[in-house]
């Protein structure tokens, strides 16, 4: 595998502790008030919120649409011009952040059953994902590279519970429920999923 | 021979794998300003869904449609007054602006009227059931929530119809309380002496 065939975009994968480039525009709110604020039509308290969970939502997008970048930003933006409508279904009995992150789920479970409805057979992806700029002399980053064009190449049904539940820590009723599968064809996806990693991996 | 002997990597080393991809991914353009843009498209629907009347309309709707003010639990023993009541509630809404805002009017000088003169439930209050004297405590605290809704509502637009008819209809069921409240004290000093 050409490991210089894949990775994040931009060749900037952030980690968990690595903020977004962009400070939020109030940056003292909690986000508590600010989906407050967002409630009452605030534009501004809205785009700090995006700024906030943006590149988490887009990590999942990403992955689940196989390192598509059209495609992703599209469902990105779909996820929360989404999220905006229906934020006054968003009580608060769970965190903002995961109440999005599972409305962006959907948003991309969604998309894949239309195009899988057209495609009418699921289709491994053959798109190659764009070059990262992760240094290419960084082992580490390389065999991480390698793991993302494998995880791209997976069948879509695999490829969606494998970033759900090994990725993202779905548990596979939530992806049942979420994906529209009984939990045991779940849990065969994500051992095919692995298994189909593993070859790919020791080649 | 075993996974590794063979070149394969083992599940465990996999998901040790998995566990290192990073969760955030920078997306290469920031579709902000599509976002932005769509959702300023229907900010004028989104802001008149939260003008503050109509969440004081739809509060009073919804109690409306839930019975909060039929007061059943106090009311089933029946009053003197309950024909006259259920005359007055089920005569026809008006419906033109002008007849409305004239049965508007009239209602409220005939509820004005019977509150100054309404004699306080407090004096006879010892000799009602507790469970009876707390329903009639919490449907008159809803009337007064319903009506300190609709008040501000009007205020901001007096003119609007649906909340003119509601307030109209929220001063048939004070009348009509206030009433079994005097037939209630009536009967009340009637056991006393």
């Amino acid at each position: 595998m050409a490991p210089s065939d894949t990775g994040p975009p931009k060749g900037r994968a952030s980690s968990d502790s690595d903020r977004v480039t962009t400070l939020p525009a109030d940056p003292v709110a909690s986000e508590d008030e600010l989906v407050s604020r967002a409630k009452n039509g605030d534009q501004a308290a809205y785009e700090s919120l995006y700024r906030l969970h943006r590149d988490k939502i887009y990590g999942l997008l990403w992955r689940i649409s196989g390192g598509q970048h059209a495609l992703a930003e599209d469902l990105l933006q779909e996820a929360f011009v989404r999220a905006w409508q229906k934020l006054d279904l968003f009580r608060g009995d769970s965190r903002f952040g995961t109440w999005l992150h599972r409305l962006a789920v959907n948003v991309a479970l969604s998309d894949r059953r239309s195009r899988m409805r057209i495609a009418g057979k699921e289709v491994a992806m053959d798109e190659h994902v764009d070059r990262t700029a992760v240094g290419q002399k960084d082992v580490r980053a390389d065999r991480q590279a390698d793991l993302e064009q494998s995880i791209a190449n997976l069948p879509e049904r695999a490829r969606a519970v494998l970033v759900l539940y090994d990725i993202e820590g779905y548990q596979h009723a939530e992806i049942a429920e979420m994906t529209g599968m009984a939990v045991g064809s779940s849990k065969a996806q994500l051992h095919r999923a692995r298994k189909l990693l593993r070859e790919e991996l020791s080649k | 021979m075993s996974e590794q002997e063979q070149g394969q990597i083992t599940e465990t080393e996999l998901l040790r794998r998995l566990g290192e991809l990073p969760r955030r991914v920078e997306p290469q353009n920031d579709p902000w300003p599509e976002i932005q843009q769509r959702i300023q498209a229907e900010a004028p629907a989104r802001a008149a869904a939260r003008t503050p009347w109509l969440q004081f309309a739809a509060a009073v709707a919804v109690a409306f449609a839930l019975g909060i003010f039929s007061g059943q639990a106090w009311q089933s023993g029946g009053t003197p007054l309950d024909g006259a009541a259920q005359t007055a509630q089920s005569a026809p809404p008006p419906t033109a602006p002008r007849e409305l805002a004239g049965a508007l009017a009239g209602a409220e000088l005939e509820y004005q009227a019977a509150f100054s003169e309404f004699i306080t439930i407090g004096y006879s209050a010892s000799n009602l059931k507790t469970a009876t004297l707390e329903s009639i405590e919490d449907d008159w605290q809803e009337m007064q929530d319903a009506e300190a809704a609709l008040s501000a509502a009007l205020d901001q637009y007096p003119e609007n119809p649906w909340l003119n008819q509601r307030m109209l209809e929220l001063r048939d069921r004070q009348l009509e309380m206030l009433k079994k409240l005097a037939g209630l004290d009536r009967a009340s000093r009637r056991t006393e002496t």
